[in-house]
């Protein structure tokens, strides 16, 4: 299969549509009528001719969407399967993974969740390596946690574990790159600690995750620092990285974010709009804060709701006699949201720092970010599982438990178009990662707001259900391929944490995390089953398609079959360096030109007004009548030139002034910054 | 045209009983041929063969325009700034407004912090009474809030007839408000039914750009357009619109600079938002790169917030947008200062006294801009010059139109005339014009204000003293009739629930503790769930997904009684209750 197929047709293989992969066998049912008067004989045409009743439906249309597997994979009849698939490796193991083999090499069979040596030794074979830029058939190989090769034919040693893939998409695994595992709330802790968390990303297929640290305000960010590294160290399951919080701000913070930075391998820092009083910055604070992490490499991450307006519509609510859930999304609607993304990009712009707006919930703050990145701003949205995925409509529930589980901030959307729309963003680019945001409570625990929404603890669940909802919403509807559900749910995640190739690729060298990705299995999302803490999904009762059958994680296989063998305390903080090339490519490049210089000019030596410096005061008598008009007259015969080059300026050629203007603000106006357009030359 | 008794130059017209003959009068919605007789300053009657009494003095029109006289929504003459004085006073600049075919004047009152709103208005008032040569009225600017600032907006609204108020996004701990106290200051500005106007640029980033320019040694007035980019602008606009939105407030953006500011005016229109947008003479006839001029005097004479922008385009494209229709009205900001005022500023862009003239050339700028290039016609331009800003303001039909029974603020409008402007000729104090060297086609040749001839055949005769103070009511129907519809409309609900009487988890009152209570994964409200409500079902937990919800508005259990809610009622003048409207 050539490497750079994308769209419909990079879904030959495993995706094929009904009449290909399966001649015959797509419709269980056949023809419905028969003997009309222009009915061909009974049967005639099954096996033969194209079911355009399950096309209608969707791809495997007919069959019942509860049908966790399938009879025969498509791949094994697949006509445009370039790859011999052992037949017999099909049919075994009855019910969850009919098509994937783990085995070893030696002919035993040898189940790796027993204790083994050579268990880090792992081969896939015969999968569909998807990555964000090309899906292409190859062998991996994997030692020590790595991934050691990748082709065809590979010479690897004996006793090796197998995975036949037979033709089904390895991925790169998922990078949750938000999460609030362990996260603690006014004395409690959020219910999913780094153990559950990350065994139920494990489950989703994220094989990396990214906490935030979030020091009380006032409080160490160092200390804080730590004390997350060792829960996290402890507890976690998988590989994980660190976001910081930035709660306040002072020299000592600024001492604290650049040693971070240096030594600790955290290069993002999250900074609140909102939460007044508590977590909110002001307009200047943010603006230092920008800067300095501009200078020294850091992304800028915001949470961006209106704080302050916020404040007084929840005073309003509350004055109205409005206290339940509903009034969380009532006191903070999408404008204060997009707003404050407004006002973000703008700082971010004026300090030339790259901005990573976290949460996006709403289309008009997704919005504001798609303009702002037409407009040429270094700016990445991540909407989270929840936006994607469901909608803020029940916060209307009549049962108080079920409202309140589905409050986080900024609120999901009442508009039940949103996650559609937000989807769409996705797929096209104008949003670029994805994370969960997951950070669960339990109903006791929510129920300390019973009385007022404002104290309900913030947060809702989604590590585990994020790749399948995207995978579900995206690629099943066809707002986009394989590969761009690669990008969103992993790969741009490394890039801008500058953990890319490590992770986010199939590559030689990359981390030996991967997922065989099942496009056909469908579950359904029920609080029931999952592998959080919390008693309710936001997203219950939804069937989506697509999950992961096998995960590695570290080189070893996590999950098999809907069983999972995880280790707590085996995962390792995965440092973060500074400058990200993907963000800081831009910025580097637009901090060289955004050089302002100042306009030579002589001393003014006229007559200078007295003032007083204090504002206030009442107005002296007119000054009308002052002397200044004679002498300054002849001020105007003086000709003007922007400021360009020195040089230029001091021959003050003529022409050389008439058309600077021109071509200066032809650049500015086509390119980014006024800052920086007007000085380019 | 021609004098009663044939002469030219009568220097005060002794009779107030004026005939325009064979005029064309030109209102914002059509034109028509029709002569007009006033009589004490009011036009009296319109149409043809009018029955008038003798002695009447006469203007033959000969089939030119006349037009309401402009009304210029935003001046500030003899504005204090540091113990200094705005050079034109109210005198000079309603000479000048006049001189350019504007008839009423709206300034800003600004008290400085500190400083009790009804008495800056008073003394403001005081000034003007004893200057202005045109009708005039106030805007009084919101500095600071506090407890006793809604008492005084409100004792200027019902008993002063003031009906806009401006509060800044800018300047830094001066005049600048919070978003919280915005918020507040819309609130009650709604309920007063009174409009926001807003001077827009975030004021937190322009000192944070102020100190770094300044840091790289730039001092001169390009320092000032440096450090206020246009984006920042922008984000000042869109700000102050969610929060208008959310306080369901009709907001009026003064002085729009730039494209970008521009835009989200549009677009806020566009999704409904009641929002009005003022570019100034200024912005609609020059641009910003004149800072970079290296002679100093005539670069801080731009200099003025937010700042022309220094894309030349960007006259052109508000021109475009103010003939659309997505920007409304036109001001002046007119505020002079002489160059040795301006020199406060000589070594720090930031001292320089800010603002620009545009009273007297307001007219004939946006007439040579956008009605000689096709962007609008007659209509439009009365629109944008007057109507649109006696609507907003509620002076109309009073103000801004030629009917019987509307004030005599006409203007004789000659499409072909041709000038230069010129510091040289110009009817202000200052030594600068910021459109030096512009020619611009069409201008007034006869100006009526209050029923009197002030400009004649290029002379021009001003009464020092005669500007009345016209009041203004609040509620303007322009604005609010949509605000009332919507205050109606968004009344929330709260969602009738049984009380929650589950476990509850025990917090600690001060959420500033860091310490990490042991994983409370195996929650017991697990089990404990039991009596949720009227259901029972197999599993106490699973049976809370059974009940509906629904959005507040209307819905299909209408009929269950709900929580007391608050009906809303919004009586003209209404109550001053910040939380009675949605």
């Amino acid at each position: 299969m050539s490497p750079g197929r994308r769209g419909n047709g990079d879904k030959a293989e495993d995706d094929l549509p009904v009449y290909l992969a399966r001649p015959g066998t797509a419709d269980p049912v056949a023809r419905q009528k028969h003997g009309g008067l222009f009915c061909s004989v009974e049967g005639a045409f099954e096996s033969k001719t194209i079911d355009f009743d399950a096309l209608s439906v969707g791809q495997r249309g007919s069959r019942t969407p509860r049908t966790v597997r399938r009879e025969t994979g498509p791949q094994a009849r697949s006509p445009a399967s370039d790859r011999e698939i052992p037949r017999g490796a099909e049919r075994r193991r009855g019910d969850v993974s009919p098509r994937v083999e783990i085995r070893t090499s030696g002919g035993k069979e040898e189940l790796q969740n027993l204790p083994d040596e050579k268990s880090d030794r792992l081969l896939i074979k015969g999968g569909r390596i998807v990555n964000d830029d090309q899906s292409f058939h190859a062998d991996i190989y994997l030692e020590d946690g790595l991934i050691k090769q990748i082709g065809d034919n590979l010479i690897v040693p004996g006793g090796v574990k197998t995975v036949e893939a037979n033709g089904k998409m390895v991925i790169p695994g998922g990078i949750d790159i938000h999460t609030h595992f362990q996260m603690p709330y006014r004395g409690t802790t959020t219910v999913d600690d780094f153990a559950q968390g990350t065994k139920a990303a494990l489950a989703g297929g994220t094989t990396m995750i990214v906490d935030h640290v979030i020091p009380d305000p006032g409080c160490s960010l160092m200390e804080a620092y730590d004390q997350w590294r060792q829960w996290a160290d402890e507890k976690t399951c998988c590989d994980y990285s660190l976001h910081v919080d930035i709660t306040h701000w002072n020299d000592s913070v600024k001492q604290e974010v650049d040693s971070l930075i240096k030594e600790k391998g955290v290069n993002s820092f999250q900074v609140y709009m909102a939460y007044k009083d508590y977590y909110q910055m002001s307009n200047s604070e943010l603006y230092e804060v920008f800067s300095f992490l501009a200078e020294r490499g850091g992304i800028a991450e915001v949470h961006a709701e209106n704080g302050e307006i916020i404040a007084e519509e929840q005073a309003r609510m509350l004055q109205m006699g409005i206290t339940g859930p509903e009034g969380h999304v009532l006191s903070r609607p999408e404008e204060l949201e997009a707003e404050a993304v407004f006002r973000a990009i703008t700082i971010a712009s004026q300090t030339n720092c790259p901005l990573y707006v976290t949460r996006v919930m709403s289309k008009s703050a997704a919005d504001i970010i798609s303009q702002a990145r037409k407009k040429g701003n270094v700016v990445f949205g991540e909407p989270i599982t929840a936006s994607l995925g469901t909608d803020g409509t029940h916060y209307w529930s009549k049962n108080w438990a079920k409202a309140a589980s589905f409050v986080t901030s900024p609120p999901l959307s009442p508009d039940p178009t949103t996650p559609d729309y937000l989807n769409t963003l996705l797929s096209s680019g104008d949003l670029s990662v994805t994370g969960s945001a997951h950070c669960t409570f339990s109903v006791a625990q929510k129920a300390i707001g019973k009385d007022d929404f404002t104290q309900i603890p913030e947060g809702l669940n989604g590590v585990e259900e994020r790749m399948t909802l995207i995978w579900d919403k995206a690629v099943t509807t066809g707002k986009m391929d394989e590969n761009m559900f690669v990008a969103v749910t992993s790969t741009n995640a490394a890039k801008i944490l500058n953990l890319y190739p490590r992770k986010g690729r199939i590559a030689v060298g990359s981390d030996a995390d991967l997922v065989i990705w099942d496009t056909d299995s469908i579950r359904t999302i029920t609080a029931k089953t999952h592998n959080s803490a919390a008693e309710y999904n936001v997203f219950e009762g939804m069937e989506l398609r697509g999950a992961p059958q096998v995960v590695v994680c570290q080189g070893k296989i996590v999950l098999e079959d809907g069983n999972m063998h995880i280790i707590s305390g085996v995962g390792r903080f995965i440092p973060c360096s500074p400058f990200p090339d993907f963000a800081y490519k831009r910025i580097k490049a637009r901090k060289q030109l955004a050089v302002l210089r100042a306009v030579p000019r002589g001393m003014y030596d006229g007559p200078v007004s007295e003032f007083s410096l204090s504002r206030g005061g009442t107005p002296s008598a007119s000054a009308r009548t002052s002397p200044t008009k004679q002498p300054v007259r002849n001020l105007h015969q003086s000709g003007f030139s922007l400021a360009g080059n020195p040089a230029q300026c001091g021959e003050n050629s003529p022409h050389i002034s008439h058309i600077s203007p021109t071509e200066l603000l032809t650049y500015n106006i086509s390119s980014l910054s006024t800052r920086t357009a007007v000085f380019t030359l | 045209m021609s004098g009663y008794q044939g002469k030219k130059n009568i220097p005060r017209i002794t009779s107030d009983r004026l005939l325009i003959k064979g005029a064309k009068i030109v209102n914002d919605d059509q034109s028509f041929l029709a002569d007009i007789y006033m009589e004490d300053g009011v036009i009296k009657q319109i149409g043809d063969n009018l029955i008038v009494p003798g002695g009447v003095k006469i203007i033959e029109a000969h089939g030119r325009m006349v037009m309401p006289g402009g009304i210029d929504v935003h001046t500030r003459f003899q504005m204090p700034d540091r113990g200094m004085v705005a050079a034109d006073d109210f005198y000079q600049g309603t000479k000048a407004a006049l001189a350019g075919g504007t008839t009423m004047i709206l300034d800003h009152v600004v008290p400085e912090p500190g400083v009790s709103l009804v008495a800056a208005f008073k003394q403001w008032r005081e000034w003007a009474d004893s200057k202005s040569c045109c009708d005039y009225s106030l805007h009084v600017d919101i500095t600071e809030w506090n407890k006793g600032t809604p008492e005084e907006m409100e004792a200027l609204v019902k008993d002063h007839g003031v009906n806009s108020f401006l509060v800044y996004l800018a300047y830094k701990d001066v005049f600048q408000l919070s978003d919280s106290e915005i918020y507040e200051v819309f609130s009650v500005i709604r309920d007063l039914g009174a409009i926001a106007q807003v001077h827009a640029e975030n004021g937190d980033i322009i000192a944070e750009e102020q100190r770094r320019i300044l840091e790289l040694g730039i001092s001169g007035p390009e320092g000032h357009v440096l450090s206020r980019p246009e984006e920042v602008e922008a984000e000042a606009v869109n700000r102050s619109v969610t929060i208008a939105n959310q306080t369901n407030c009709p907001l009026y953006i003064t002085k729009v600079m730039s494209k970008s500011a521009a835009d989200v005016i549009a677009l806020a229109r566009k999704r409904g938002a009641v929002v009005y947008g003022e570019p100034i003479s200024a912005s609609l006839g020059t641009d910003g790169t004149h800072y970079w001029s290296k002679n100093w005097a005539k670069a801080a004479a731009y200099v003025t917030s937010p700042p022309l922008s220094p894309d030349p385009t960007t006259p052109d494209y508000l021109n475009s947008l103010l003939s659309c229709g997505d920007l409304q009205v036109t001001g002046s900001a007119h505020c002079t200062f002489q160059t040795s005022q301006r020199a406060i500023g000589k070594d720090d862009f930031t001292l320089i006294p800010e603002g620009t003239n545009g009273t007297e050339e307001r007219m004939s700028l946006i007439w040579d801009k956008c009605v000689v290039t096709g962007k609008m016609d007659e209509n439009q331009f009365v629109a944008v010059t007057s109507t649109n800003a006696a609507k907003i303001f509620n002076l109309f039909p009073r103000k801004g139109r030629i009917a019987v029974g509307s004030d005599a603020d006409l203007v004789l409008w000659d499409p072909d005339i041709t000038k230069i402007i010129s510091a040289k000729s110009h009817n202000l104090a200052v030594e600068y014009n910021i459109f030096e060297g512009t020619e611009v086609r069409g201008g007034p040749v006869v100006v009526i204000s209050q029923g009197k001839i002030v400009l004649e055949e290029g002379s021009l005769h001003p009464t020092e003293g005669c500007g009345r103070y016209i009041s203004r009511k609040p509620f303007s129907d322009h604005v609010y009739k949509r605000i009332k519809a919507r205050s109606r409309l968004t009344e929330l609900r709260g969602v009738p629930r049984g009380q929650y009487d589950g476990p509850v988890c025990e917090v600690t009152v001060t959420p500033k503790v860091m310490s990490t209570v042991s994983s409370v994964k195996t929650s017991p409200a697990k089990q404990q769930q039991q009596q949720q409500q009227q259901q029972t079902g197999p599993q106490p937990v699973r049976n809370l997904h059974q009940s509906g919800f629904s959005l507040s508005g209307a819905q299909v259990d209408d009929n269950i009684p709900r929580r007391s809610t608050q009906r809303i009622v919004a009586p003209p003048g209404g109550k001053a209750n910040i939380t009675s409207l949605g």
